[in-house]
């Protein structure tokens, strides 16, 4: 008989379809997938929408107290987690300083940025290491990627082994991590995709001929 | 000068009115005659950023919001020294902090740079304020402390700043250190009257 368990996925990005929310469903369906004794349930919480009220941040702590993985997928801003994220993990630690501890639970996180190296985003994944130390959550790792938007192979084959490990009940292994991490193209390269598909972007709103106005020089 | 101090402590955080004053006091001991706006972010109503790009692609320079956060990216472009004051918080800034600072994102542009070999953003104007962050300990914890210098030397990059002011102080070590430490960070940056 297969055992259940539950994950429960915060998703630290204001978009109800972005990088944050594709990238944690395609792991939790990798984790479906392994394991054939572990039978996996799991719950998605976009924070902006959960914590905008009491209530559902009761509900919110509640389904995490019940959880054997938590992960938080979230996008990065300013070289950290952006503020709702940061203020979902004080909230965590708030309620759970008193908590009695009902079983082991485990906590991982994917964190992409707009940046072509995943090595901008190693504070956010110690933010979250040192976080799962002081709430007494077993770490399993981070994922840190950049250019997340940009689909490709390596991406894929790292969720499902970190998929793989995770269903187990192990850390994501350094593999996963290191396929991750491969910057989807050169700095360069990077800088020039990048810089026309912003000019692109504007100019598809009017803005092309503003997008160096300054509103606030002295 | 204008200073401005982003104040990032929340309602029941311990320092969070003495270490504004010392910080305040060390900034006027050093020139009485300062424009110091202090921004105490837990009594300021500022929506999170949404990273819509509003602010780069549609409407560039302003953010969508016009509320407290925007007075704020105002005051932070237009000041000589910016000032972060925060409780570690897992080796990062509190989320009050993180309110306003995510919030600054108008104040760069979208086009890219490279940085010592990585891609960061071009400035969109052409001065920035000195930078200088203090983070605040209860107790002694260095991989907190440690993580949180590593933050500001990320930050430093984005906000360009070359030697970023950081002092991570621990209340338990009484007040005449901690003014030490902050007085040392704020030499960092110190940029004439």
């Amino acid at each position: 008989m297969s055992e259940k368990k539950k994950a429960v996925v915060l998703i630290g990005s204001p978009r109800k379809k972005g990088n944050s929310i594709r990238l944690s469903g395609y792991f939790i369906e990798q984790l479906r997938t392994k394991d054939g004794d572990v039978e996996w349930e799991s719950e998605v919480y976009r924070l902006y929408a959960w914590l905008i009220s009491q209530d559902r941040l009761e509900q919110l702590i509640q389904a995490m107290q019940k959880a054997d993985l938590i992960v938080l997928a979230s996008p990065l801003y300013y070289d950290s987690l952006p503020a709702v994220a940061t203020y979902a993990l004080e909230v965590i630690r708030d309620h759970w300083k008193q908590r009695k501890v009902e079983k082991s639970q485990q906590f991982m996180t994917i964190i992409n940025s707009g940046f072509p190296e995943a090595s901008q985003s190693e504070v956010a994944v110690d933010i979250c290491r040192l976080f799962a130390g002081e709430v007494g959550l077993e770490w399993l790792g981070g994922l840190a990627l950049g250019a997340g938007d940009m689909p490709r192979g390596s991406v894929q084959a790292s969720l499902e082994l970190a998929a793989e490990s995770v269903s187990r009940g192990k850390p994501i292994p350094e593999e996963a991590i290191d396929l991750i991490a491969r910057p989807f193209a050169p700095a360069f390269m990077y800088l020039v995709m990048g810089n026309s598909g912003w000019w692109f972007q504007a100019r598809e709103k009017g803005a092309h001929r503003k997008i160096r106005d300054r509103p606030y020089e002295k | 000068m204008k200073i401005v101090i982003l104040d990032g402590f929340r309602n029941d955080d311990d320092g969070r009115d003495n270490l504004p004053a010392m910080l305040q006091d060390d900034l006027t001991s050093r020139n009485e005659n300062r424009n110091i706006q202090h921004f105490k972010l837990r009594e300021m109503k500022i929506s999170p950023c949404l990273g819509c790009f509003f602010c780069w692609i549609e409407h560039p320079g302003l953010c969508r919001f016009d509320d407290p956060g925007a007075e704020i990216a105002r005051a932070v472009v237009q000041s000589d020294l910016l000032v972060l004051l925060s409780p570690v918080t897992f080796g990062g800034y509190s989320s009050e902090l993180k309110k306003a600072l995510d919030r600054l994102l108008p104040t760069i542009s979208p086009y890219f740079r490279i940085v010592h070999g990585e891609v960061h953003h071009r400035k969109r104007y052409d001065e920035y304020p000195r930078f200088a962050v203090i983070g605040v300990l209860n107790e002694s914890y260095p991989e907190a402390e440690e993580l949180f210098r590593r933050l500001v030397g990320r930050n430093a990059i984005n906000l360009y700043e070359k030697n970023p002011g950081c002092a991570v102080v621990t209340l338990s070590d009484g007040d005449e250190k901690i003014r030490d430490d902050i007085r040392t960070a704020l030499d960092t940056v110190e940029v004439g009257s």
